[in-house]
Formats: C-alpha cells, structure tokens, sequence
C-alpha cells in the first residue's frame, strides 16, 4: 500500500499538467465551497464537458480534489457570517458564528482548518487501507431497512440541536419531513401538494412538482434570517460589531478535544461509505455526539470549540469514504461522486472491484491527490484564516445587500426557477420568527434533506418485508440503530425533565 | 407577563394545528393508489401530519405544565435574546418605536418587492436600485458610500456569476427592458 501511495504521489508531483489540475481542483474547490448559492456540485458540472478531452487519471483526480476542499470551503461563509457553503457546513454555524460574534473567529476558522485536513486526511487512509472490504460489508450490510434506521438514529439524535426545548426541536424536524413530501412520491411519482383547493378554489402549481430544494430553504434559513435579525438590531440600536481576531488555536486546545476529534472521524467515515447519507448527517451526527458527551455541553451553540471540531472533522471524513463504494463497487453516495461515475463511463471505464487491477496508476494518483488535498487544505487554511476574518472589518450594512443579492443569485442559478427565491425569502422570514421562538432552523432543514431518502428507505423496506414491522427487528444493525435512536429520544426526553427540575429547585 | 405567557404556547400550537389541518386537506388530492405500495403517497405526509400534532400538543402541554409548575420561562428571555442578542428583554422588549417597526416592515418586505420588478423589468436592471434601497433601510446616509458599495457589489455580481460563470439571470418581460439586461449582458461578456 506504502509503495503504491508513493507511486501515486510521485504520478501527481512528478507530471506539471498534474500539478496544474491538482491546484485548480484545490483552488476551485474552496472558491466554490466558499461562495454561498455556488457550491462544489456547480463547479463539477460546469466542468464535466471538459472532462471528456482530460486524460482520465487526470478528470478523476480533479474531481476527488474538488470534492475534498469544497467541503471544507463552505466552513467559512458559515463561521463569518452565518451562511452555509454547502449543507454539510450548517452544523458549522451553531457554534462557528458565535465565535465570530464573540471576536474568536480565528480560532474559528483555524479550528475548521486543521479538523477538517485531520478528518479528510484520516478518512483517506482509511480509505486507502481497506476500500475493498469495508464497501463490501457496507453495502452487503446495509440495505433499506438499514438505511431507514440509520436515518430515524440520525433524526432522533439531531432533533434538538438548535432548539430552546426537545419538543421544538421534534417539531422543527417533522416541518421539514412535511415539506420533502411536497414534490412526486418516491414510488409511483405521484405530484404532491402541487395542487391546492382552499376555500372552493383549486390552484396548481407546476413548478411544486419538482418539489423544494434544500439549497434555498438552506440559503433562507440561515443567510436571509441572519441578515434579517442583523437589520433589526441595527434599527434597533443595539447591533454590536464583531471583533476580527487573527488567533489560530492552540495544541492545547485541540489535545482538549482530541476525543471529539477521533469520535467525528469514525463517524463522518461511516456516514460517508452509505450512499446517500453522507456528509451532512455525518457533521449533524458528529455535532450532536460531542454535544451529548462533551463536559462543555451548556456552552454548545454559544461559541464552543467543540462543536465546529465535531462538524468540520465529521463532514470532512466523509469525503474519503464516499469514495469507497465508487471505486470499489461503482455505486455512488451524492452527485459529485455520480460525476465521478460519469467521468469514468466517458471514458470508457467501469469502476468496481478490478479497477485496481485494471487501472492502478488511476486509482493510486487520486488516493495520493485526496490526501495531499486535505494536507493542503492547513497550509492554505492558515493563510485564509490571517486574510479572510479580515473581511469583518468591513461594515455589517454594506456587506448585508450583497449578502442577499448573492443568495437570491444562487438560489435562481440552481434550476433558473424564479419560485426558489420566493421560497428562499419567504424561508428567511420563518426562520427569523421559528428563532425568536427557539424552533431550530438546522432541524428543518435536516429533516427536508433526508425526509425524500428516509421515505424512499421506509417505502422499499416495506415492500421487502411485505409490511410487517417486525421486520426490522430480524436485521441486527437495523434493529440496533432503531433502538439506539429510541434510546436516544428516551434519554433527551428525561435530560430535559432533569433541566426542568434543576432549574425549578429552589436557590 | 403571565399571561403572554399562557397565549404564546397556545398560539404555537395553533399556528401547527392550522398547518397541520391545511395541509392534511390537501392529501386527497393525490391519494392514488399504487399497485407495489399499499400505502400509497398519501401514507407517508398522512404519519408526519400526525406527528406534527402530537408533537405541537406536547409541546404544549410541555410548556403548561411548565407554567403550572410555576417556573420562570427561561425560553422566553433565550427566545427575545436569540434575535436580539441582548441579555436585557425587558429593555429590548420596551423597544419600540413607530419608525424601527417601519423601518424593519419595509426590510423584511423589500426582497418580496425586488422579486416583483426583477421579473418583469430584468435582474440586471433592477439589482442596482435594489442595493441602494437596502442600504437606504439599513441607515446608510453618505452619499459616497450609497453609491460606492452599489457599484461595487453590483460589479461584482456582473463580473462574477455574468462573465466568469455564465450565470442565466433573468432578463425581465417587458420590451424595453428586455434589450437594456442584453445589452448590459453583452458589454459584461464581451466588454464592448
């Protein structure tokens, strides 16, 4: 394996076309990554056309580089102002911008550059070391049934997170499964909720039927609430500046978290290798673990270091995993590796278990661009930590209608429907009003995210077991995911009487 | 106090229920069947409406109980602070003024407004005049700054999602209109 990580490192280093696609995957990536509307996804197909005249080791390698840095890319808009780069970044927000708030979001930033290098970097040599196995356990492992337990786990261990209470946390993940029925029915393709017949009048909706994506509910919920809740204060008088801090974190302080650290990594690494789930339950999954273990757990959504380390390793570590059932199995997790899969049917291939037989060099000089990328990724970081915090010099009232500007931008760019900025705004002003009543904006966007994946799961599981529930319990991990998730409600439910009665008990 | 505090879960709850129910009344309009799943795409919005209702209703009795007990509502003062970012609500509670209710109607109110003309008169039109109102209610009175920060965002977003990424905005309805975005389209691309 040493050998052919050298190899594959000496590919990518010793051939300057390499270097050049290597440092445009990187540059493009945290560029894209960083710019909230624009993401990883958009480079990638704006780029797939050209794929087809790239040598294919090349194309792959880009893409994969691509895919490392723009994960971490989005923590950034998401520290300094708020606003997700991607998904995966939303659990970055709770902790990273009150840090920022805070005059700490170097240390922010900082923390978001190491995790997210460590947890790529960690996830990548896992990934080296045991593609072929572990995709072979995972997807044997993991069908329906799994995926549907995995989801109710992820649901029931997330579900508070951002919220005032447990219940407003529950009722902020079910808003958002409502709002992933709007759309076709994953079986039949039935149009739902396009149709509307309120008092006596009928009204139809063709845009509906494509249902709501979570990129402009995602840009509303947190880019134009904030942006909303930063107008009011500033009508109100009583805005206060956030201070630009240049302080990287200490060693001291990341030996303090190693545990979060390791803890993330296992599991943005398995949320990684299922297809679908991916980083963004694995960063919601991440966060609310080192929440429920942490001894700082009070001081978590108010600007603690622990959570941007859970979220940012964990999004990260699920980038190399992700690469596992692709190139092992030829199944992709999430549209970029899909382009990846694309890439390699352009060109003829067909990835599963002989490409390393069959195409070794390719292989080993992605596996070698994946690591050097998330290695990078502190160098680079530390660089844009000492230059972008600069930009919260930079007055709120002038920032705040390009903010907005370039949300609207991104929500049209994503399918030139005109309905996303409506929503998009219309987003912002409910999460302005579901924050000021402590409902959790991260729980409804969790919930539209994998509510169209945990109905597709729930539908087939159904079929396969010819609805009898029971079934569930015949699979072991299905059955121990089902009941960790209940064991987790249980245990919120009675955390939260124990606060209730802590803080009743007199003095 | 008490008593804001008694109507505010009660009006959550209602605000679910309503929800709940407009949106469960829209279900038989495509409650189809489908041969290979018995519950048909009704089955799956008809369990999160329900669990949207037990859910609200245990919020509330949650927050009842809560206020029979007679606890101080942290959530309350958390839930103002949220917004405000202020530790003091009753001072921030205390403030209102005729001109910030104004002024933050008009905030939230304006995206709604530029939507409206964007469509019909052009995004490339219409962004520049959109800037400027922001800022406008953003309390930003120089002059130099009005018009600096427009042109700079403005160009920015020209130069950016225009000629970098061939970002398709719209262009608006209306004939006049229509040419002016083109041309503007044009000059950013070609820089004539």
């Amino acid at each position: 394996m040493i050998e052919s990580f050298i190899n594959g490192t000496s590919m990518l280093f010793g051939d300057p076309i390499s270097i050049l696609v290597f440092a445009c995957g990187l540059f493009g990536g945290m560029l894209f990554g960083a710019v909230p509307g624009v993401n990883m996804l958009t480079l990638g197909a704006v780029l797939l056309p050209f794929t087809l005249t790239m040598d294919p080791a090349h194309a792959v390698m880009l893409y994969s580089v691509i895919y490392c840095s723009g994960v971490f890319g989005g923590a950034i808009t998401a520290i300094l102002f708020n606003i997700p780069g991607a998904p995966e970044n939303a659990p970055t927000c709770f902790d990273g911008y009150p840090m920022t708030v805070k005059g700490r979001a170097g240390k922010a930033i900082g923390a978001a550059v190491c995790c997210s290098a460590l947890g790529g970097v960690a996830s990548t040599c896992l990934m080296m070391g045991a593609t072929g196995a572990i995709a072979n356990w995972a997807v044997r492992a993991f069908g329906p049934q799994e995926i549907f337990a995995l989801i109710f786990f992820g649901l029931s261990v997330s579900a508070s997170i951002g919220a005032s209470t447990l219940w407003k946390g529950w009722l902020s993940v079910f808003a958002g499964l409502l709002i992933a029925t709007v759309g076709t029915d994953p079986v039949g393709g039935i149009p739902r909720f396009n149709e509307w017949a309120l008092f006596g009048k009928e009204y139809k909706s063709y845009y509906l039927s494509a249902g709501i994506h979570f990129i402009p509910m995602i840009l509303g919920f947190f880019a134009v609430s904030e942006v909303l809740v930063q107008a009011t204060n500033i009508a109100k008088g009583i805005r206060e500046r956030p201070k630009a801090s240049l302080d990287f974190p200490s060693a001291a302080e990341f030996w303090r978290v190693r545990y979060t650290m390791l803890r993330s990594v296992v599991i943005g690494f398995f949320a990684g290798i299922l297809p679908g789930i991916g980083a963004t339950l694995a960063a919601f999954l991440g966060y609310s673990q080192a929440q429920r273990w942490s001894r700082n757990r009070a001081n978590f959504g108010k600007g603690e270091l622990e959570g941007v380390v859970a979220s940012e390793t964990a999004n990260n570590a699920a980038t190399g995993a992700a690469m596992i059932p692709l190139l092992a199995l030829g199944l992709p997790g999430g549209a970029l590796t899909a382009m990846i899969l694309g890439i390699f049917q352009i060109h003829g291939m067909e990835p599963g278990p002989l490409i390393f037989i069959t195409s070794g060099d390719l292989v080993w000089i992605t596996f070698a661009a994946m690591f050097w990328a998330n290695l990078l990724i502190v160098m680079l970081g530390w660089v844009q930590t000492k230059t972008v915090v600069h930009i919260l010099r930079v007055p709120f009232r002038w920032l705040a209608p390009g903010i907005l500007l370039l949300a609207a931008i991104g929500a049209f760019a994503l399918r030139n429907l005109i309905i996303d900025v409506w929503i998009m705004f219309a987003a912002g002003i409910i999460g302005y009003f579901l924050r000021a009543s402590g409902y959790s904006a991260a729980g409804i966007v969790l919930g539209l995210i994998l509510g169209k994946l945990g109905e597709s799961a729930f539908s087939k599981s159904m079929q396969l077991m010819q609805y009898d529930y029971t079934g569930f319990f015949s699979r072991p991990i299905a059955a121990i995911l089902l009941a960790l998730g209940a064991m987790a409600i249980l245990s919120s439910i009675v955390r939260e009487i124990r606060m209730k009665n802590q803080a009743m008990a007199p003095g | 106090m008490m008593m804001r505090q008694v109507w505010r879960p009660a009006l959550e709850w209602l605000v679910w229920v309503v929800l709940v129910t407009v949106a469960y009344l829209q279900i038989p309009t495509f409650d189809q069947e489908i041969s290979v799943y018995a519950y048909g795409p009704s089955g799956w919005p008809r369990a999160v409406c329900v669990a949207l209702l037990i859910g609200a209703t245990c919020q509330l009795g949650w927050q009842i109980m809560t206020l029979w007990r007679d606890t101080t509502s942290a959530d309350s003062n958390r839930e103002i602070t949220a917004v405000t970012g202020s530790k003091n609500a009753r001072t921030v509670a205390a403030f209102s003024s005729y001109q910030s209710i104004i002024q933050r109607g008009c905030f939230f109110l304006a995206p709604f407004l530029y939507l409206f003309v964007a469509t019909r008169v052009g995004f490339y039109v219409s962004a520049p005049f959109f800037i400027l109102l922001l800022l406008l209610l953003l309390e930003v009175r120089s002059i130099w700054a009005l018009l600096s920060v427009t042109l700079t965002i403005y160009g920015i977003a020209l130069l950016v999602f225009t000629r970098l990424f061939f970002v398709a905005l719209p262009v608006g309805r209306a004939n006049p209109f229509y040419d002016i975005n083109n041309a503007i389209i044009a000059i950013v691309r070609t820089g004539i």
